[in-house]
């Protein structure tokens, strides 16, 4: 008991934030405090490689009767995957890779060649002499897609040509579980930004004395990190941070809800997916499905992209300086507007933000229900608005930095004044 | 030739000098390439050979473009599949080839003709060609690969055909 600690001391203090204008520019601008948003992004990248996955192993693997139906798995290891790569002016497919992992068994290997052979044309004949090239394959019901069969390792070395060294977009509906699959080596982010994030490496390499494997210094890994159950930020992990675009997160901040794919392409596109067949069996149905997939994906991505730039002029396809790869919510697009507008958030002294987070009340009310219920937002006193406006809100919003300074007299004289005039001496015990 | 553009670039729009934009032209000076090679006291103009260089006879074959347009069918060029890059000596190849040229030569004109500012038709009937020929470099390729299988790699000799000539 003589550990026992006292109890805090509330320190009488308070302060008041001044709010100092946005200085305007000579040309009438206002100048924008915030250096993220200053930033302006890249224009939209000209080409786009998008890929979807199919894993070894789903739920009914390991659900009773089904073990041993399918083949062996590791964890959620890759089975195949396919990709396309192509231009985002008209997002039409110039290329289109299906890839699988280093090691798969023959009899799926023949499956996939067989698939191959069955669909395609030879484009050319077979060289002749030495140093003729030799002919690629195109689609027979696609003549402008050329298509082509690739281990794991010779497809991660194309995927960082274009998304890494050219720059260009990478896209993939849930496209964190995708590139997962991709990985071979994964650790926990220690320090930096990131941390608690995932570190993805997709290249390795086994140093020749140790045969140690280490990931590729050429090629850098993937960095997933979630901050929500649906917000998941992805980025390379080197000087680069790359590109990412998965038309969920699109969708949600378009919409404001969460959209699984058969669901989004009926809403935004018209098309009606397939049913799913089996993905832990390599089947032609299977590698149809799959290639569907990634098209109502592409599909997808145009028709929301287009949506994005006409409905929001704070597009980049629109002149503007939100990237569709950063749009996560609604919360999102509403802070570019604002930031658009000359309304960024101001700069706060950094030993200032503990104690304004501890001075924040937030009232908090929920009804815990084990479904999807129709809601509907009711503030019928509109008490956001009323207090935006008595607290003069916008003053924050548009100053260019917060100062603080001591003025607890100031402040104890108003508490006291307010008090008097509007409840009484009466009803609130003096302090 | 003065280098491209890479995507680290931050790349100029348009030439200090003359105001070009084609992306395909524009080098990291800030200039044009027609500008760059006048900077370096040459001709703006270069030889094009509209059916590649892949043998002598079709190498002796040149034509006096501008340099902009010139970079602009070059980058035409590069994206067409190794084999028509490089079609050996199949005829069926080599005419395919050509037939790509012709293609990526009316797609240039097309381009050339709405920075022109010329009649619409123009660029569309040029389009039209572009899409044709692309098609029919394809399917040219296609019927070489066919023969090829059912028919064995003599079928040229077998058939007694002509040697194709530019």
């Amino acid at each position: 008991m003589g550990n026992m600690k006292p109890p805090p001391t509330t320190l009488p203090t308070a302060t008041r934030a001044w709010c100092l204008r946005d200085p305007l520019t000579a040309a009438g601008h206002i100048t924008h405090s915030s250096p993220i948003l200053l930033r302006t992004p890249r224009e939209r990248p000209k080409r786009f490689i998008a890929l979807h996955t199919e894993s070894a192993e789903t739920t009914t693997t390991l659900a009773q009767g089904f073990e041993g139906e399918r083949r062996a798995a590791d964890g959620q290891g890759l089975f195949f995957g396919c990709a396309v790569i192509g231009e985002t002016r008209n997002w039409r497919v110039r290329r289109e890779v299906i890839f699988y992992p280093d090691d798969l068994p023959r009899a799926d290997l023949a499956v996939l060649r067989q698939y191959i052979n069955d669909r395609t044309f030879p484009r050319g004949a077979r060289p002749r002499n030495e140093g003729d090239p030799a002919p690629d394959l195109i689609w027979r019901d696609e003549r402008r897609v050329v298509a082509q069969l690739l281990p794991l390792s010779r497809f991660l070395k194309l995927f960082y040509l274009v998304a890494h060294a050219d720059r260009e977009l990478v896209v993939g509906f849930d496209l964190a579980s995708h590139l997962s699959r991709l990985a071979t080596d994964w650790h926990e982010v220690k320090k930096g930004a990131n941390v608690g994030a995932w570190h993805l490496d997709l290249c390795t390499y086994r140093v020749a004395p140790t045969g140690k494997i280490r990931p590729d210094r050429w090629r850098p890994g993937i960095i997933i990190n979630r901050k929500t159950a649906d917000v998941v930020f992805i980025e390379f992990a080197g000087y680069y941070r790359g590109e990412f675009l998965d038309p969920a997160n699109l969708a949600r901040g378009l919409t404001g809800r969460h959209w699984t794919l058969s669901e989004a392409l009926a809403a935004f596109t018209g098309e009606v997916m397939d049913k799913a067949t089996e993905p832990c069996r390599l089947t032609c149905d299977a590698l149809d499905h799959c290639r569907a997939k990634l098209r109502g994906t592409l599909s997808l991505t145009g028709t929301l992209i287009e949506l994005f730039d006409q409905l929001h002029p704070v597009s980049r396809g629109a002149r503007g300086r939100l990237s569709e790869t950063h749009v996560y919510s609604p919360g999102g697009l509403a802070r570019s507007y604002l930031d658009a507008a000359g309304f960024s958030a101001p700069t706060v002294p950094e030993d200032r933000l503990g104690p304004c987070a501890g001075a924040l009340f937030g009232p908090w009310a929920e009804v815990q229900v084990r479904d999807r219920l129709p809601l509907v937002h009711v503030d019928f006193r509109r008490d956001y608005q009323t207090v935006f406006l008595l607290q003069r809100l916008q003053d924050l919003l548009a100053a260019e930095r917060l100062e603080f300074v001591d003025d607890t007299q100031a402040v104890r004289a108003f508490v006291d004044s307010h008090r008097r005039q509007s409840t009484g001496p009466s009803d609130i015990p003096a302090a | 030739m003065s280098r491209s553009q890479t995507p680290s670039d931050a790349a100029p729009k348009s030439c200090r000098q003359c105001s070009e934009d084609l992306p395909e032209a524009m080098t990291r000076r800030g200039l044009c390439y027609e500008c760059t090679r006048v900077q370096d006291f040459r001709r703006p103009i270069e030889n094009h050979h509209p059916f590649g260089r892949y043998n002598g006879a079709v190498e002796a074959i040149t034509v006096e473009i501008p340099g902009n347009w010139h970079r602009v069918l070059n980058a035409r060029a590069n994206e067409r599949p190794p084999i028509l890059k490089r079609p050996g000596d199949n005829p069926l190849h080599q005419i395919a080839s050509a037939v790509a040229a012709l293609g990526e030569a009316v797609a240039t004109f097309a381009d050339f003709a709405r920075r022109q500012q010329w009649p619409e038709w123009a660029a569309k009937l040029a389009d039209r060609f572009a899409a044709a020929a692309d098609s029919a470099s394809t399917w040219l390729l296609v019927l070489a690969g066919r023969l090829d299988d059912r028919l064995g790699p003599e079928w040229r000799r077998d058939l007694d055909l002509p040697l194709w000539e530019i």
